[in-house]
């Protein structure tokens, strides 16, 4: 695998994003309408007539582009329905960004919507074709529980500890919710209700899972040299990078389900797309998927900013906090903004564009310079076949 | 010499207390990944050692076979992955096992693969007095371990018990009719297969008497003043499968020389006289190496037992539907989903399931079928999944086999000693029915008992 060094530069100039939950009064037309509409208004005298192209990012709550130019009644423009999974939304603003880049458009869109809620079942069901029926039905905290018995067994750790370092991830992320207004879940919850949580698999509680949410999200892209035309704090893309795995995890015995590779790939992608060398020191913030509470704690480890073995105690010690010295999931993070799969690529992405504004609300991070860097991590799929995308980004443009 | 070449028995782990006091039992329940093909599958990958040849048919006998229409012989075919042999499906009769057992033994290079599940109204004697579980018996003419003396056939009319096929429970017209009506024509049975073997009805060295009327064989045993002790004793009746269970218990009892009177005792009679020869020494020490082993016995109360036969209506909450697998699919992946056979890149990785482009080495068709389903695995990481579409928390887990090779897969057995590192072997199972009626069989993980 090579890493491609180079990436178009990109400027997002307005954006929106819905509250997040259970929207029992809001339609998935309603969730894409408010997004986009809430991105044009972010960013003064743009209308939508003005926006060339889109990109919907839906997985279960729509189909082709119609899904989108049905509801805002486009007249005749181009609309291309993205799916990849959980990181469905960070892809849609991939496409975007090529669109302007590559001088086809000057002014386009990446919405990301879901509508989860008019469902009745529990959880999400993968998308599974009609197949031969050999491989189990596993759920998807299923497939994200297979990482507890391998990270305790690869570090030789006990699973009291391991339990302590999953209910700071989501002690901290509810923690951060409480100070989102947009957040699904918007209270604090004391480490022993989360411990009390009912089982979800054997190791996971329900307080281990990201909210299952109606919401929707969007980003208007342009070049980044015409930025200023549009906005006087736009949120430069300094790097992004997308990479779908061989999936072979589930066949290949080297791979440990102690890791997420495709993460680390994409990762030293994006760093290298944007100049990033030492990642622990040179990222002001991170959003990152925290679809389990595992999940966050393999991330750190991934994107360089914790050792291999040691994110469990870097989480503990309070690094990560909003207070701590590199900040991860200010917003509250899946785990308790929730998580409409099409829409959260581009809420994480919604993060920095709020932070660098400084329009945070209680969670405004200080002293934050504009020319500090950010990272937006998403990822879909099980460990051992997922997708996975890092996006650097910045208040200033990469110089 | 024409007889029994290889057999063995399948009793799934699961335990039902029944009665009270003296009349207490602890029936035999196949969980809810088995039926009568799958455990018959079992029984024959029990006898199937390494000497012994395929065989070039498959007689199946149940009572409840797991599909009408559909043949569940050539499932059983296809798991065991003789593809170049037939199967004879008798389904739908107790007499079943005993017609299997008939037709390989007369015919030869067979296997007599039984399979049953007793059950029916809540409190209901089949409830009460039956057992689950399978036998399995190769036939030909070498190496014969019981040698078929002679065996002697009476079909019978009399509808002394029935079940339609939209029915759960049989219907016994008067169990006293039925022990008046058999009585005389057993022993008619029994007078003309021991004529013919040379021998007196009274002087086998063992007796297996199989019927769905429990003072039956007790009663046939007190009229030729011969002792029914032995293994059996408190086990129930376990329908089609009950002569050939019976008669595996015999059969891992009995030294060489020793004569064996098998009669099976429904729609008729079906009489054997077997003379056990010294062969099956070796063979029940061959077999002792490759036994899958044993799941621990472990006990399940009456609402278990009445959910897992649909009998009582279970809550669904709101969990995702089970998905029946495509019959295209099914066909196109056979060697895989049925017979558990992967494939071997040039590089020597173990593909599973089959790729065409290899995981490790990325060369394109080089592969080789390798077939998995005897190895052993070791657990790599594993979950107890609460949000399954059954409705129990099911155990998936990481396989790492030995050889190589990784697959994904449901595990059975005592989840109290699962932990990264628990050895399985693999077992044909039943995962589930989609909506439209189609089962969904594939290969589980069955966790040893003992730890590594």
């Amino acid at each position: 695998m090579t890493a491609k060094a180079k990436f178009p530069q990109a400027a997002i100039v307005g954006m929106g994003c819905t509250r997040f939950g259970d929207l029992w009064n809001k339609s998935f037309d309603d969730l894409a309408i408010d997004a986009t509409l809430a991105a044009l208004n972010s960013s003064q005298g743009l209308s939508l007539e003005a926006v060339e192209a889109f990109w919907l990012g839906t997985m279960y709550s729509g189909s082709a582009g119609v899904s989108l130019s049905g509801p805002l009644k486009l007249d005749h423009k181009p609309v291309t329905r993205v799916e990849n999974f959980c990181a469905t939304g960070t892809d849609a603003l991939r496409n975007a960004i090529f669109a302007v880049t590559s001088g086809a458009y000057d002014c386009v869109m990446a919405v990301g919507a879901e509508k989860l809620k008019d469902a009745s079942q529990s959880g999400l069901t993968p998308p599974r074709g009609a197949d031969d029926g050999s491989s189990p039905d596993i759920s998807p905290p299923g497939m994200f529980s297979l990482l507890v018995p391998a990270y305790a067994h690869k570090w030789g750790m006990d699973y009291d500890a391991l339990r302590e370092a999953m209910t700071h991830v989501a002690w901290k992320n509810h923690h951060n919710g409480a100070l989102n207004s947009r957040a699904h879940f918007q209270r604090e919850l004391s480490r022993a209700a989360i411990k009390a949580g009912g089982k979800v698999t054997d190791d996971l509680n329900v307080f281990d899972c990201s909210g299952v949410s109606d919401g929707a999200a969007a980003a208007i892209v342009v070049r980044a040299e015409d930025a200023h035309r549009y906005t006087d704090r736009p949120l430069y893309v300094h790097g992004l990078s997308l990479v779908a795995g061989p999936a072979s995890g589930r066949m290949n015995p080297d791979y440990d389900f102690a890791s997420l590779p495709e993460v680390g790939a994409a990762a030293q992608n994006a760093y290298a797309q944007a100049g990033i060398t030492r990642p622990a020191h040179e990222i002001a913030f991170a959003e990152v998927h925290d679809c389990f509470t595992i999940t966050e704690l393999l991330l750190v480890e991934e994107l360089g900013f914790s050792a291999s073995g040691s994110g469990w105690s870097d989480m503990v010690s309070g690094r990560f906090d909003l207070s701590g010295e590199l900040p991860i999931n200010p917003d509250g993070g899946l785990k308790s903004f929730g998580h409409p799969v099409g829409a959260s690529g581009l809420r994480m992405i919604f993060e920095a564009w709020l932070q660098f504004r400084g329009e945070a609300e209680g969670r405004q991070l200080s002293n934050l310079p504009r020319n500090a860097r950010a990272i937006s991590q998403n990822l879909g799929g099980a460990p051992g076949s997922l997708v996975a995308s890092v996006a650097v980004l910045s208040g200033e443009p990469k110089n | 010499m024409k007889g029994i070449i290889a057999y063995s028995m399948y009793r799934p782990r699961w335990r039902l207390r029944l009665g009270k006091g003296k009349a207490e039992r602890k029936r035999a329940v196949a969980g809810p990944d088995e039926d009568s093909l799958t455990m018959a599958i079992a029984a024959a990958r029990a006898a199937h050692t390494p000497e012994i040849t395929v065989p070039n048919t498959l007689w199946f006998g149940t009572g409840r076979p797991p599909y009408g229409e559909k043949s569940a012989g050539a499932l059983a075919l296809a798991a065991l992955g003789w593809e170049g042999s037939r199967a004879f499906d008798l389904g739908g009769s107790l007499a079943a096992g005993g017609a299997a057992l008939a037709g390989a033994l007369e015919l030869g290079d067979a296997l007599a693969a039984l399979g049953d599940l007793r059950f029916g109204a809540h409190g209901s004697s089949d409830e009460q007095q039956g057992d689950d579980g399978a036998a399995a018996f190769f036939t030909g003419t070498q190496d014969v371990i019981a040698e078929l003396v002679d065996s002697h056939a009476i079909s019978d009319a009399a509808h002394d018990r029935w079940r339609t096929n939209t029915q759960t429970s049989a219907s016994v017209w008067d169990e006293r009719f039925a022990l008046a009506h058999y009585l005389p024509i057993t022993q008619e049975a029994i007078k003309a297969v021991a004529g013919q073997a040379g021998l007196s009805p009274d002087s086998f060295d063992h007796y297996v008497f199989s019927s769905p009327y429990l003072r039956l064989p007790a009663a046939l045993a007190k009229t030729l003043g011969v002792n029914l002790a032995g293994s059996d004793a408190g086990r129930g009746y376990a329908g089609a499968a009950d002569i050939g269970l019976k008669l595996a218990s015999v059969l891992d009892a009995a030294s060489p020389g020793d004569t064996i009177l098998a009669v099976n005792i429904v729609d008729g009679i079906q009489a054997f006289a077997f003379r056990v020869t010294p062969a099956i020494i070796a063979y029940r020490e061959t077999r002792a190496k490759l036994l899958i082993p044993a799941e621990p016995e472990a006990e399940i109360d009456i609402l278990d037992y009445l959910t897992w036969r649909e009998l009582v209506e279970s809550d669904q909450g709101r969990r995702r539907a089970i998905a029946a697998p495509s019959a295209p699919g099914a066909v196109r992946g056979s060697g895989w989903k049925y017979s558990l056979t992967g494939a071997r890149c040039a590089c020597g990785k173990l593909n599973l399931p089959p790729q065409r482009i290899c995981y490790s080495c990325g060369a394109v068709d080089r592969m080789t079928p390798e077939n998995i389903s005897r190895r052993k695995a070791t657990v790599a990481t594993y979950i107890v999944d609460h949000l399954a579409p059954s409705g129990r928390g099911e155990a998936i887990a990481i396989l790492d086999f030995d050889g190589g090779g990784r697959i994904q897969a449901y595990l059975e057995g005592d989840m109290a000693g699962l932990h990264v590192g628990s050895r399985v072997s693999m077992a044909f199972r039943f995962l589930g029915a989609g909506a439209n009626g189609v089962r969904n069989y594939f290969w589980k993980g069955i966790l040893e008992e003992t730890q590594p």
